[in-house]
């Protein structure tokens, strides 16, 4: 919903830019816990380059006029031939099938991200955003399909990746009621809110780490399925 | 200058479900682990499940707080810029984890420069300023209350609020003259007619009849051929006027995102043609055609409630006066907007599907400096489609609501018209009025725009609704709001004397 002061102001809603960040930086982690040789972390890193220059040049393109403007589309088109160079390295380069199979859906996720957080139209962002940190998070579970990651680095992979979505749904929330530009300080907001996103993440991961050094592995699987069950549906009991 | 109040009301508290999706990111991980026999993703489900706990572990916030409002000037001169710095302080006892506020900017006053709208953090007794810049229009420009949003810090409950602040901004602008029609009842007041009998302007030259006062009597003319003849006076009286405010969600259309809407304009010209009329002591009523017009019975009632009052005088009806204008124009609290933040001039196109796809492509073409540009062109054609099909109900009953007003107003009550003339109804109402046998004058804000083919033909469109209604004997005072209204109204009041 749109609160409305009532007077007539060039209002452009417009995910906040310290959400941009935020998402993005968690993306990265996301994509980057989850690889495993030398070669991937550098595609990864090429990307976080491409990615960085699609939502800045993506932001300069839509605030400014003419020269800005073309220098920011520029620079976003630049962003997203580097990010497709990356692509297809991570489809050739790697020597083994798994490691493309792990690197291809993040690194596309995380370029969906930066183009849904400088939306053509504001109310597709949030379908986009679902999108891209929908394809990161399918990097992370191929990632555990495959065993192409520690525990540690996926559980932590996880919580960045719903982090990653929790600042990219915020800075869309922040942007359509009060907007990203114009002076509008969103940022200490949102810190904020990713700190206290951070500090639930932290406890979450150390929790589960503690579980799993319990020693499940003498568990039988069924009755670790049961209790997770058990607790997504305790969870969905009083549903908010 | 500055005072607090911390007056809340109509609190609602929603759930926003965006957690709710993480539970499909638990299920998933834990599927997959299930098939695959992998322990690490059920343990990295674990993790959607924390998530998916957290907006329980957060209780629903309580805003409690005031708004400080300094305006500087207070009491601008037109287009003066007007600085504003609106502080919000947290006056609870908990902080404040994601505080959304926006500002009740007066509709009728254009933001220059900055914003009014800041979301922060606030700690208890902790504060924050937005300051933006206004561009002073002439009138008394209220503010309206602060729409507060406040989320728990998993964003999982939204509590919306408003904080109400008195301030206002002066911008002076008394309305010269006000054009009344020439008829009125039989109470002695300012409006001169065509009646001959006691008055100041000269009228005509009678033969002299029993019980004519002697002081008329035309003795010169009695010296001279010894006939005696009684010279008459223009009769000046008292109107009574009745104010309508076209007020539909179909009226709400700007030429421009930073301009304001025409309802707003309306209410405004209404606002100060009352009080002219009222500082030359005319009654004066008003009535709204709002939400209701084309509306089902109950929001008819509604709207009757709280749009009409019948003419009167008196300190204490003026003030009635400009708060039935003031809640008979005000839009429902969240305004049927979607385009931006200038009120609802996206509504249009959003809500009535009627859009012409020539005005669809004017969007796209227009899109490129500011989307809600296009969008209010798109809504000015979509209202012409709209108009012209308006349907038989919908025609019934704006006919019930102006028979109503008909009814109660008196035989002698003139009636103001203030419309942006953008679909056919506005120019239906003053025909109706004018063949009931009341004068009307149409007084109607021009809020078309030539950026794109689709608002080209709304402004033939409205031109042509305006040419109908002069050819019909009603005057109608075409005001580009840049300009103002008080040179327009003279303009009218000048050819109607020409004309009579």
């Amino acid at each position: 919903m749109t609160p409305d002061g009532g007077g007539p102001e060039r209002f452009v809603r417009r995910p906040t830019s310290a959400g941009v960040v935020l998402a993005l930086g968690f993306g990265l982690l996301a994509t980057g816990l989850v690889t495993e040789t030398a070669i991937q972390r550098r595609i990864v890193a090429t990307t976080a380059v491409g990615v960085g220059m699609v939502a800045l040049g993506g932001r300069a393109w839509l605030r400014g006029r003419s020269v800005v403007a073309l220098g920011g589309a520029g620079l976003a088109l630049c962003g997203s031939l580097v990010v497709a160079v990356a692509l297809v390295d991570a489809v050739l380069r790697p020597a083994q099938v798994t490691h493309r199979v792990v690197l291809l859906p993040g690194l596309l996720g995380l370029w969906v991200l930066a183009v849904a957080l400088v939306p053509a139209r504001f109310r597709w962002a949030r379908g986009v955003v679902d999108a891209g940190v929908g394809l990161v998070f399918l990097g992370v579970l191929a990632a555990g399909f495959v065993r192409g990651a520690s525990t540690t680095a996926l559980v932590v992979a996880t919580a960045a990746t719903v982090l990653s979505w929790d600042a990219a749904e915020n800075a869309v929330s922040l942007g359509g009621q009060v907007g990203a530009d114009n002076g509008a300080a969103t940022a200490r907001a949102e810190l904020v809110h990713a700190g206290a996103g951070v500090g639930v993440a932290a406890v979450a991961v150390v929790v589960v780490l503690g579980v799993a050094r319990l020693g499940i592995d003498g568990l039988p699987f069924g009755a670790l399925v049961a209790l997770l069950l058990a607790a997504v549906a305790f969870s969905l009991g009083s549903h908010r | 200058m500055a005072d607090t109040s911390a007056s809340s009301s109509a609190t609602t508290t929603r759930f926003t479900g965006r957690w709710r999706g993480v539970v499909a990111v638990a299920l998933l991980a834990m599927a997959v682990g299930v098939l695959a026999k992998r322990p690490a993703l059920l343990l990295a489900a674990g993790i959607g499940v924390a998530f998916a706990a957290y907006p329980h572990a957060t209780a629903a916030p309580d805003p409690t707080v005031s708004v400080t409002r300094r305006i500087d000037p207070g009491s601008p001169s037109a287009d003066d810029p007007v600085t504003v710095s609106t502080t919000v302080r947290n006056e609870g006892d908990r902080t404040l984890f994601d505080l959304r506020v926006v500002d009740g900017v007066p509709p009728m006053l254009p933001v220059r420069d900055g914003s009014p709208r800041l979301a922060t953090t606030l700690r208890p007794g902790g504060e924050a300023t937005c300051r933006y810049e206004l561009r002073a229009r002439p009138g008394r420009h209220r503010f309206g209350p602060a729409t507060v949003l406040c989320r728990d810090a998993s964003g999982a409950i939204e509590v919306q609020t408003t904080v109400a602040e008195p301030d206002a901004v002066e911008c002076a602008s008394r309305l010269p003259t006000v054009p009344l029609r020439a008829r009125s009842r039989h109470r002695v007041g300012p409006l001169a007619t065509d009646d001959g009998g006691s008055g100041i302007e000269f009228h005509s030259v009678d033969r002299y009849e029993r019980g004519d006062p002697a002081s008329r009597i035309d003795w010169r003319r009695f010296a001279r051929t010894g006939e005696l003849t009684a010279v008459s006076f223009r009769t000046e009286r008292h109107a009574d006027a009745l104010i309508c405010v076209d007020a539909r969600p179909e009226a709400v259309l700007a030429s421009d995102a930073t301009e304001p809407h025409a309802v707003a304009l309306t209410a405004d010209a209404a606002g100060r043609i009352g009080d002219a009329l009222f500082a030359a002591s005319h009654r004066v009523g008003v009535a709204t055609f709002g939400r209701s017009a084309a509306g089902g019975e109950g929001g008819e009632g509604r709207g009757r409630g709280d749009g009409f009052l019948p003419p009167g005088s008196g300190r204490d009806h003026a003030d009635r006066f400009h708060r039935r204008l003031a809640s008979g124009t005000t839009l429902a609290g969240s305004p049927p907007a979607d385009g931006g933040g200038a009120a609802s001039d996206g509504s249009g196109a959003a809500s009535d599907g009627s859009g012409v796809a020539s005005d669809g492509s004017g969007v796209a073409s227009d899109g490129s400096g500011a989307a809600s540009d296009g969008s209010g062109a798109a809504s000015d054609g979509g209202k012409t489609s709209h108009g012209s099909g308006a349907t038989g109900g919908e025609t019934a009953t704006l006919d019930r609501r102006l028979a109503r007003v008909r009814q109660a107003i008196g035989p002698d009550t003139q009636v103001f018209l203030l419309t942006p003339l953008c679909d056919d109804v506005g120019s239906r109402i003053a025909q109706r009025f004018e063949s009931d046998g009341v004068p009307v004058t149409v007084v109607s804000p021009d809020v078309t725009t030539d950026r794109t083919p689709g608002s080209r033909l709304v402004r033939i469109e409205r031109s042509n609704r305006l040419t109908t209604l002069r050819n019909a004997g009603i005057p109608a005072v075409d005001w580009d709001p840049a300009e103002p209204l008080g040179a327009a109204l003279a303009g009218v009041a000048a050819v109607e004397r020409w004309g009579q």
